[in-house]
């Protein structure tokens, strides 16, 4: 519990080791507090029934809410969901204001669509032994 | 666009402890990572232990240093600093100006950044496919530096309380605060220097059962350190021979360092190579894989 916390002068760095992301310096910002995330609802966050139209401010949870374990897909996917994530995603939260998404949230919402999509995961590898060239 | 299967990725060998390892592990670990694709073995550590046991002392105190590069006023490029191994990585060298550099950064716009944009950024996945850095012993803007740059760390961890402390004091002080504004992956804990039994009450056996019975810290002990709870409870009854877990204190690591060798290239045939090996493949992957 130190006073100052050192990493104060990044302001609003993006964390982006891929290199889909567009790497521009954001200009600093006065730290905002990170949110004490407000109890994250375990249920997928689709009841938003009103979108705010003021930017969100910073991730929706912390990082010590995350439990990190590794994924295994093929490179040629992983390549699909980055370029997805670059060309489409990140456009879209920019044109809704929000400029510091982080891996973990990304990384969040796509388990939240899989766990919506069961059905869809059953076709996907229902199909791919089929015709493994998919 | 890399040359291997593998995602480009930058780690931070770190730990705010003097003496556990970090040059030696982050030296070798970039060695074997030079197997799978295009290396930087980066020196952020004023004391150039690194950078002198590669054999480039010269450099070390030579004109050029890493503020040239990442500071306002500097008038170099990365290419002018970065020096080519025989070991198959290249070094970015640290130099004994580095201190200054340091406090130089502490007064620049977005010091703890500048590192991740000036280099990493520009050359990480374009020129290299892997980037490696070695860390002080001490807190401040070259270890935020390695931190916001790599987003990854490796943490090494010898025997003993005070490695076990200098851990602790490395979560709160460095990794902790630095989430505030970035995602850090602790990709591996790794015990290091390693030579007692651990079927006795030693420093060793506390340290292997500290991480691999903590939730925290289970899932991060690379599969060389690995012993669950039912493989002590077997070693503790005479059912298994006791193992040689973690990376061992050995002559020949002593020695390569001596030579101004990573050890692949000292002793070829080491059983400690594997272990190396593993932490490369733990890189590679982006976290431990059972």
């Amino acid at each position: 519990m130190t006073d100052a916390n050192p990493f104060d002068d990044l302001g609003a760095v993006e964390d982006d080791s891929d290199d889909t992301a567009e790497g521009s310096n954001d200009p600093v910002v006065e730290s905002t507090d990170a949110p004490t995330s407000p109890e994250a609802s375990s249920d997928q966050g689709s009841d938003r029934t009103e979108e705010s139209s003021d930017p969100v401010s910073g991730p929706s949870f912390d990082y010590s809410e995350v439990r990190q374990r590794p994924l295994y897909a093929r490179g040629e996917t992983w390549d699909e969901f980055e370029d997805a994530i670059g060309i489409s995603v990140v456009p879209e939260l920019r044109r809704e204001g929000i400029r510091d998404e982080e891996k973990r949230e990304i990384h969040d919402a796509v388990l939240s669509l899989a766990a919506e999509e069961p059905e869809r995961i059953v076709e996907l590898i229902i199909e791919r032994r089929r015709d493994p060239e998919r | 666009m890399a040359a291997t299967e593998d995602t480009p990725r930058a780690v931070s060998v770190v730990i705010l402890k003097g003496g556990v390892g970090k040059s030696t592990i982050s030296m070798n670990l970039a060695r074997q990572l030079s197997e799978r694709g295009r290396v930087l073995f980066a020196d952020l550590d004023p004391n150039g232990h690194a950078t002198n046991g590669l054999g480039f002392g010269t450099v070390y105190r030579g004109e050029t240093n890493l503020g040239d590069v990442i500071l306002d006023n500097g008038d170099a490029t990365v290419s002018d600093l970065i020096q080519e191994t025989k070991f198959g990585f290249d070094l970015l060298p640290s130099s004994d100006s580095l201190e200054d550099v340091e406090k130089d950064l502490a007064g620049a716009l977005q010091g703890s950044a500048r590192v991740k944009t000036k280099i990493v950024d520009p050359l990480l996945g374009e020129r290299y496919d892997y980037i490696v850095f070695d860390c002080p012993a001490y807190p401040g803007m070259l270890n935020n530096n390695a931190l916001v740059a790599s987003g990854n760390v490796i943490i090494p961890l010898e025997p003993g309380s005070s490695s076990i402390g200098g851990y602790k004091r490395t979560m709160e002080r460095l990794i902790t605060p630095s989430r505030e504004y970035i995602d850090i992956d602790v990709l591996a804990l790794v015990p290091n220097k390693l030579r007692e039994r651990i079927d006795h009450r030693t420093e060793d056996r506390e340290l292997l059962e500290n991480l691999n019975t903590a939730d925290a810290t289970e899932g991060k002990v690379p599969n060389f350190a690995r012993i669950t709870a039912d493989q002590f409870d077997a070693i503790d009854n005479g059912e298994m021979k006791p193992p040689k877990p973690g990376i061992r204190y050995s002559a020949a690591l002593s020695k390569s360092l001596k030579a101004q060798q990573p050890l692949m290239d000292y002793d070829p045939d080491n059983s400690q190579l594997e272990n190396f090996d593993e932490l490369a493949t733990i890189v590679a992957n982006g976290g431990v894989e059972r």
